[in-house]
This record gives structure tokens, C-alpha cells and sequence, in this order.
């Protein structure tokens, strides 16, 4: 792995200290286990207020980090600190503040949304403890930023467009306004114009909250748009990671230059 | 080159109980013998529509032509399909080898169809299951299965689209190949940068209807609709400030 010199006096809000994440694969009922190194011995620091992106091809372990550090899933070995605790401890004793503080947005809109439940409820679904003017606010905040229209409340997600239902998940995640915001592929499942909407989005969500982001993604494009660092993952292992600027002018590993070479380029004046 | 199918102020629409709801058209299109065209647009702009109309299966999905014609020097098992997501349109109960037998079942050309994608080696012998192949194997199964039927055209319907940018630029230079062998491609696609990497011709969709057709260069040179230069500026480009 390729580490750039880091920057002083951040706080972290996750650090993960030599983090490993074994799946293991049954061939068959009965078939014999086959360990899969989904995370192997990661070390990554993660600094409060950033804009960080992940980026790596399919299998490299993305999803796997994000589901570590929003506690869907336990690390086989290491440790995963939050502000400092144990994330596993902090779950334990404070689910609902660590809910609020993380938020996550998924990359298939048309699986994240209960589609029986009208966009108000779901809207309403993190912030429950609110006054019913306070909750009003809120959404109406998060639909503003999302821009959103309010005739959109009494509708179901099926009457929604796939940039809408994306749109949702993201006023969801607005409404609760917090800390830090996970997205995993949230472009994925979207049309290019859907796409630079949602990126678009997500540069007036530091404007607008100043907090941070993790995206991950394997358009390192997309990555460039919207991260102030970038960290590069590949089976499992970090290979390289630092500031965008640098990263992406000098790319130190073979793998990330890689990954820049395949970015389809538009093709030159005939 | 010669005109392979010629689409004529087609309509297409759907049926949905009692609403008919128009999807695309008229429209008037070229597909030329030999060519890779590239067909365009955002979500819903009747891309897919039109492909499932081309491969007679529109019917299937409660659609419907409704004016206008297909001239097509084709027959209908001279076209073969690629579709978007291969998790999707794979059985994960049916091995490679049955999966590819019950299309042909000549062994010969089973082993020429998965030599051409480059899925040969132990790893990838017909007894194994799609859920252990990845993304992009799976992708160059179907690949592989659309060779087998020795079509004249390839429909290849968003066939990038669950792919990383690694995957993508592999099957977008298998295709190539694949063309150059005398196969003619129609690519649907949101991605006009992606196309713009194989297309010859590029037909820009906006609700249902064709908006702008030129050579590739043309179009990312000297764009004629105002939506055409907007498909091509949101495709993001790496930012190094």
C-alpha cells in the first residue's frame, strides 16, 4: 500500500485498526467452506467533516467496509473505533445517537424504500421523536435540498421515477441531519442525467450541512467530483490512498492508474 | 452499407387496463449491416422498448405496434439479445454446460462460443454454477450464449450497466471483436461516453422518439440538440484540482 503524508490535528470519526472480514462459501448444503478474504488486515483512518471516497472494482471489498462501519457487520478480527469507543460498545449502549450521527444511502432505490409506505412515512420514519411542526420543518428542509416537490408526500414509490426514489433516500437521510453520510453506490442503478443530479445533490449537502461523506463507488470519476480524498481498494487491501489532487495527478500504484485508464474518454474532434 | 432493418414512423404503446400509454414514436430509423449503433437516452425514453419491438417480444409486456413499420432483412432468430443484468437472466439452479446445451447442442461450438468470450480454464467448466462466476464472467456467458444462436445482429440491451468501469471496458472491446467479425450491434445504453468508445452511429432517444442520429464523431463534435449536449456533459469527467 501507497500512503500519502497525512494531515494534522483531524478528528476521527472511525478508525479501523487492522480490520479483517472472512465470508465463507458453501458449495452446496453440505459442500465444503471456501474462507473469502473480504477485508484483509485494513488499516484506515477516517476524518470528521471529509468528503472520502472508496473506490474499487466489483469484489474488492467496498460494501463489506461500508457494512463495518455502520455495525451491519462484525469484524472477524481487529478493531473498528468510533469517536474514539469501540463501534460494538457504542452500538450496544447507544444505538439511536449513533443512528443519528450515520446515515446510510444504498444503491438500489427501488429495494430501499418500503413500497408500502407513502414518501411522508417514510420521510418521517428517523425522526419520530419530533413535534409534528418540528417534523414538518425537517422534511420540508430535506426536499428542498433534494429538490423535491411536497405533492411527491401522499404518493407511494412505485409512482416515482428511479432519480426520485434516490432523491427520497437521500431527504430520509437529510431529514435526520447527520454527521456523516454513507453512500454506496447511489448512482449506480441511475441514468447519466439522473447521475449528475445526484452529484450535484451531494456538493450542496457539504455546502449546505458542512459534514462529511463516505461514497463508495467504482467510478472514479464520480469519486473525483465530489471527495477530497480518495482511498483505493483492491481485494480486500488498501493499495493507495490520499489527498484527490494528488492521487489522481500521481497516481503511485499501478492499480489506480489502471483504474483512470478505463474511465471511457469522449471521443476526440473527427 | 446497406440497410439491415428499416424502421418506419413506428408507434409503439402500452396497454395498462383500460390506458394506452404511448412509448415510442413516430419514429424513423437506419440500422446498417455491419455497424455498431449506439442507441441513447435517459431512463424512459423507450431505448429498451424499442429493442424488445425489434426482438417481437413487445407483445409480452402488454405492448403493442400502433402505426408505422420494420423492414427487416432479418429473421427473428438472426438476432440475439444481451440483456442488462446477467444475475438476473441467469438460472442459478442450471449449470453453464446445460444453460448453453439447451441453445446448442453441439459441443464444438460451445467450446468456440466460450473460447471468443475467453472463458475457458477449470475455473470456468461447464459444471459450474453462475453464482460462482463473477459480474463480468456471467456477462460473457450470456455473450457467449448470444454467439451460439450465429446471429447477424446483437441487441445488446444496457449490458454494461451492473459492471464496474474494469468490466465495462472488457466487454465493450469483446463487442468490438465481435463486430468485426460482420456482426451488426445495436447498443442501448444511457451512457453516451461508453457508446462513443464502440459506436459507429449514435440515434440520441428522448421520449420515445429519435432526436438526432450521426456518426459518433459528429455527434460529440457538433451536437444538434441542445439534450444531446447535455447527455454529453453529464457524463462526470475526473476532476484533479
Amino acid at each position: 500500500m501507497t500512503d500519502r503524508p497525512k494531515e494534522n490535528s483531524i478528528s476521527l470519526i472511525w478508525e479501523l485498526k487492522t480490520v479483517s472480514c472472512i465470508f465463507t462459501l458453501r458449495n452446496g448444503i453440505s459442500g465444503k467452506g471456501q474462507r473469502l478474504h473480504a477485508l484483509d488486515r485494513m488499516d484506515l483512518d477516517i476524518p470528521e467533516g471529509r468528503a472520502l471516497a472508496v473506490v474499487g472494482e466489483s469484489g474488492s471489498g467496498k460494501t463489506t467496509l461500508v457494512k463495518l462501519l455502520a455495525g451491519l457487520l462484525r469484524p472477524a478480527g481487529g478493531e473498528i473505533l468510533f469517536k474514539g469507543r469501540p463501534l460494538g460498545r457504542v452500538l450496544k449502549e447507544n444505538r439511536e445517537l449513533f443512528c443519528s450521527t450515520v446515515q446510510l444511502i444504498f444503491q438500489n432505490p427501488y429495494l430501499s424504500l418500503d413500497p408500502k409506505w407513502k414518501i411522508r412515512r417514510i420521510l418521517e420514519e428517523g425522526i419520530p421523536h419530533f413535534s409534528r411542526p418540528a417534523r414538518a420543518e425537517r422534511i420540508s428542509e430535506a426536499l428542498r435540498l433534494t429538490h423535491l416537490s411536497e405533492t411527491l408526500l401522499d404518493r407511494y414509490p412505485s409512482a416515482l421515477s428511479g432519480g426520485e426514489r434516490q432523491r427520497v433516500a437521500l431527504a430520509r437521510a437529510l431529514a435526520i441531519r447527520p454527521k456523516y453520510l454513507i453512500l454506496d453506490e447511489p448512482t449506480a442503478s441511475l441514468d447519466a442525467l439522473t447521475q449528475k443530479e445526484i452529484i450535484s445533490l451531494l456538493k450542496n449537502f457539504r455546502d449546505f450541512f458542512h459534514e462529511g461523506l463516505l461514497l463508495v463507488t467504482h467510478d472514479l470519476a464520480m469519486a473525483s467530483q465530489i471527495a477530497d480524498g480518495l482511498v483505493v481498494l483492491r481485494q480486500g487491501k488498501i493499495v493507495e490512498q490520499g489527498l484527490r489532487k494528488d492521487l489522481l495527478n500521481e497516481p503511485s500504484h499501478e492499480y489506480t492508474r489502471e483504474l483512470l485508464e478505463a474511465l471511457p474518454k469522449r471521443p476526440k474532434a473527427f | 452499407m446497406t440497410p439491415l432493418i428499416r424502421i418506419e414512423k413506428l408507434e409503439l404503446k402500452y396497454e395498462n387496463g383500460r390506458k394506452t400509454l404511448p412509448a415510442v414514436g413516430p419514429l424513423d430509423l437506419e440500422i446498417r449491416s455491419g455497424e455498431a449503433l449506439g442507441l441513447i437516452g435517459e431512463s424512459g425514453a423507450g431505448k429498451s422498448t424499442l429493442g424488445l419491438c425489434l426482438l417481437g417480444l413487445l407483445a409480452r409486456k402488454n405492448g403493442r405496434i400502433t402505426g408505422g413499420r420494420i423492414v427487416s432483412a432479418l429473421k427473428a432468430e438472426e438476432i440475439a439479445y444481451i440483456p442488462q443484468d446477467p444475475q438476473a437472466s441467469l438460472d442459478p439452479l442450471c449449470a453453464i454446460g446445460k444453460f448453453l446445451n439447451e441453445i446448442c447442442p453441439d459441443p464444438g461450438k460451445i467450446t468456440e462460443a466460450l473460447r471468443r468470450v475467453r472463458l475457458t480454464g477449470e475455473r470456468n467448466s461447464l459444471k459450474s454454477y453462475p453464482h460462482e462466476l463473477s459480474g463480468g464472467m456471467q456477462q460473457r456467458l450470456l455473450i457467449a450464449a448470444a454467439l451460439l444462436r450465429s446471429p447477424k445482429m446483437i441487441i445488446a440491451d444496457e449490458p454494461t450497466a451492473s459492471l464496474d468501469m474494469l468490466l465495462q471496458r472488457e466487454i465493450v472491446r469483446l463487442f468490438k471483436e465481435i463486430q468485426n467479425t460482420g456482426i451488426t450491434f445495436l447498443f442501448i445504453s444511457h451512457n453516451i461516453a461508453l457508446a462513443g468508445t464502440f459506436c459507429d452511429r449514435l440515434a440520441i432517444m428522448k421520449n420515445g422518439r429519435v432526436v438526432e442520429v450521426a456518426p459518433t464523431g459528429e455527434i460529440f463534435k457538433t451536437p444538434s440538440q441542445n439534450y444531446t449536449r447535455e447527455l454529453i456533459d453529464s457524463t462526470p469527467e475526473v476532476s484533479r484540482d
